[in-house]
């Protein structure tokens, strides 16, 4: 597998705060690489940087082996960028808008119209080629700005939280699309602070806090640093202290928290841990509304990173 | 060419805003082409004047005609002349004295009376006599009898009364012009610089701009090419308004002065074009656009005189609205509309109303473009 982009030492300093902090990883060809972190982590900072958005202040950026600048047109033919915030003209139509994004790259126009068909099969956007964006829901507003960002075929794409404030089924279409793109050939950096989509999609992921990696891999290598085995929830609308702490007492091989009517109980050895918790909760009188198990997500191994969650 | 064809597009989502401020200009240039007839019928209303001959000569009775051709002779007994002239029912008393026919043709100096009334009417009926005195001085030399020079003076100021018509009636149609490229002014710096000011803004809104600078389109090109098509936009505009100046004022513009006025207005396009330029690197979201870009057009027709007659309009104000290019506009035209012959002389002045604007052009452009340059990355 070769290597398409190498960040090095890259540091990003505004006047208070250092957003990217001595960060280097590389991207391979055909994968989807996800950065993963908190809001005001600097995913989207690095990827500006990347991008030559922004000056930075140390490091190096090499695509395909050439430093990437202001001025490297040719390596920018190559890459496809879909923003935090969509970024499409009021005035123009979803037809439109693609056609004019992707004719800023492509000069010939047979070929940019059979691209624009393809973006707009696989962001779905057939019916609504004829609309203005104040007509689209947000979802499909989303599906636009992605489809303006990929309609020149680049081999290279950026995605900035692409999914944020779009329903689940929105979303998914757009996760899959992200994948048949990678099908297609494309190599991927994915940023989101969502961590089951991080998941699902990406082969990779580098997870973020401060303008620092903290971890790196693939999602179940990276599950695996943390110690946890199994954690178990049960809504409990009310608890004493008391109760809890008998309870904390009864249950010896995890360890228990208990906020916002919310019980977890995180187990470091062995799964199936639900029954038993089952059994203490009944002869201990507590009373639950649902109680379930759930393996280890990213979002423990976060919180053992960084002893924070990562959801906001 | 994507990007001409976008900014086209663009434009014409905003189509309502174009057509509402030509229409605007219309109707403003049509009424003030209607209240301009009015006016000068108003105008040609004769003085109303007392005449007493005490003289019964050739020469006299020449100048009685001169006088009841251009002015309205009211009898009055002796008693009520004084009364009439203060209540203003008349504006003078002229007075024919004894023997002027004899004295003149003898080369005496001789004078006809006259008594006045303080008002611009008086002025018209000396400035009329002075003419009259002036021809008769002048024939006298060269003539021999008093039916030559009566002959002599007839002639003469038939054929001046008749250059006189002709030259009014070119004043008008130059007058009409005149407004027609005043009012044009508002309409014309409205439609450009609001208009260009919106669509540049649509390109340059930050989202639209980070995807512009990651592509592969240069970003200097991308830059003259909307930069091309405002000036096509510009171009455009211009030659409506010079369309429509030749249909609606095509008297004015088939004189000598109608080629100055089409390249006053190309001077005051490129300054708007170029003024829309730097306030679309200055001015972002729409509605300080709208509110800004109002106040400027608005304030520059305003101070400048193309609403209201610049003659109108205080000391003061026109001292503040030398530094706005829209005034040299508005005083080239008024140029153009008062100047008797072009010439030499009388080009130069306007020669140095070109020579401001273009001055304007290069300041806002240089400004535009010191300005863009600082906002090339979005750190
Ligand atoms: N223009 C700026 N000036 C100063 N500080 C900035 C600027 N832009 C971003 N920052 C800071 O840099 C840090 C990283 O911001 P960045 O936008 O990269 O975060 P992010 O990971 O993309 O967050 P989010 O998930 O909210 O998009 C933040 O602390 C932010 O406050
Ligand atoms: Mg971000």
């Amino acid at each position: 597998m070769s290597v398409i982009l190498e960040v090095s030492h890259l540091t990003k300093e505004y006047k208070t705060v250092k957003a990217v902090d001595d960060l280097s990883f590389t991207l391979n060809e055909h994968e989807i690489l996800g950065l993963l972190g908190p809001n005001g982590s600097g995913k989207s900072t690095t990827m500006n940087c990347i991008l030559s958005l922004l000056r930075y202040s140390s490091g190096s950026i090499r695509i395909h082996g050439k430093e990437m600048s202001p001025s490297a047109y040719d390596l920018k033919q190559e890459i496809g960028v879909i923003f935090q915030d969509v970024a499409v003209f009021e005035e123009l139509t979803v037809y439109d808008n693609i056609r004019y994004f992707c004719g800023l790259y492509i000069r010939d126009r047979k070929t940019a119209e059979a691209y624009i068909e393809d973006a707009i099969h696989l962001t779905g956007l057939e019916d609504y080629r004829k609309f203005y964006p104040k007509q689209l829901s947000g979802g499909l507003l989303r599906r636009l700005n992605i489809a303006c960002g990929i309609a020149h075929k680049p081999k290279l794409l950026f995605f900035d939280e692409p999914t944020v404030a779009v329903d689940p089924q929105s979303r998914n279409n757009i996760l899959e699309g992200i994948e048949k793109l990678r099908e297609q050939g494309a190599s991927v950096i994915y940023t989101t602070h969502y961590m089951e989509e991080a998941e699902q999609l990406c082969d990779r992921i580098i997870i973020m806090d401060k303008g620092k990696i903290l971890a790196s891999g693939t999602p179940d290598s990276l599950k695996s640093i943390t110690s946890v085995t199994e954690k178990v929830m049960a809504e409990v609308p009310r608890l004493s202290e008391e109760k809890l702490h008998k309870l904390e007492g009864e249950v010896t091989n995890g360890s228990i928290r208990y906020e916002n009517g919310r019980l977890v109980v995180s187990f470091h050895d062995g799964k199936d841990h639900i029954t038993h918790l089952i059994d203490i909760l009944r002869r201990m009188q507590i009373s639950y509304l649902r109680i379930y198990s759930e393996r280890p997500t990213l979002n423990d191994v976060f919180l053992e990173l960084t002893g924070k969650e990562l959801r906001d | 060419m994507i990007v001409c064809k976008a900014f086209l597009k663009v434009i014409r989502k905003n189509i309502g805003m174009i057509i509402i401020y030509t229409v605007i200009f219309l109707v403003f240039s049509v009424a003030n082409s209607r209240t301009g007839e009015t006016q000068t019928t108003f105008v040609s209303e004769k003085p109303s004047v007392c005449l007493v001959t005490e003289d019964d000569s050739l020469l006299s009775d020449c100048l009685c005609r001169y006088i009841g051709e251009h002015m309205e002779i009211v009898d009055l007994p002796e008693q009520d002349r004084a009364d009439a002239l203060f209540y203003k029912e008349i504006c003078s008393i002229i007075r024919i004295p004894k023997h002027y026919g004899r004295n003149v043709c003898s080369g005496e100096q001789t004078a006809v009376g006259i008594q006045t009334s303080v008002d611009y009417k008086a002025e018209f009926v000396k400035l009329m006599l002075e003419r009259f005195g002036r021809v008769q001085n002048i024939y006298v030399k060269t003539t021999d009898s008093e039916q030559e020079l009566v002959n002599a003076i007839e002639s003469a100021l038939e054929s001046s009364v008749k250059v006189e018509v002709a030259s009014a009636l070119d004043e008008k149609a130059l007058t009409a012009a005149s407004d027609f490229y005043n009012f044009a002014a508002y309409s014309m710096m409205a439609c450009i610089v609001f208009i260009i000011c919106l669509v540049l803004s649509s390109f340059n809104e930050i989202m639209i701009r980070k995807r512009t600078l990651v592509s592969s389109m240069p970003y200097g090109k991308y830059s003259t090419l909307l930069m091309l098509s405002s000036c096509l936009y510009a171009m455009a505009v211009w030659a409506v308004l010079v369309l429509l100046s030749f249909c609606i004022v095509p008297d004015g513009m088939k004189t000598d002065r109608g080629i100055w006025y089409v390249m006053n207005g190309c001077l005051y396009m490129l300054v708007s074009l170029t003024l829309a330029y730097l306030l679309s690197t200055v001015l972002k979201g729409k509605n300080a656009i709208t509110g800004i870009v109002n106040v400027i057009t608005l304030g520059c027709s305003f101070l400048c005189g193309v609403f209201v007659p610049a003659d109108y309009l205080p000391d003061s104000v026109m001292a503040v609205a030398r530094v706005l290019p829209t005034y040299w506009y508005v005083q080239t035209n008024e140029l153009l509309k008062t100047t008797e012959t072009l010439d030499k002389t009388t080009v130069l002045p306007i020669l140095i109303h070109f020579a401001v604007l273009s001055g304007f052009c290069v300041l806002f452009y240089a400004a535009g473009m010191m300005i863009s340059r600082h906002n090339r990355r979005i750190a």
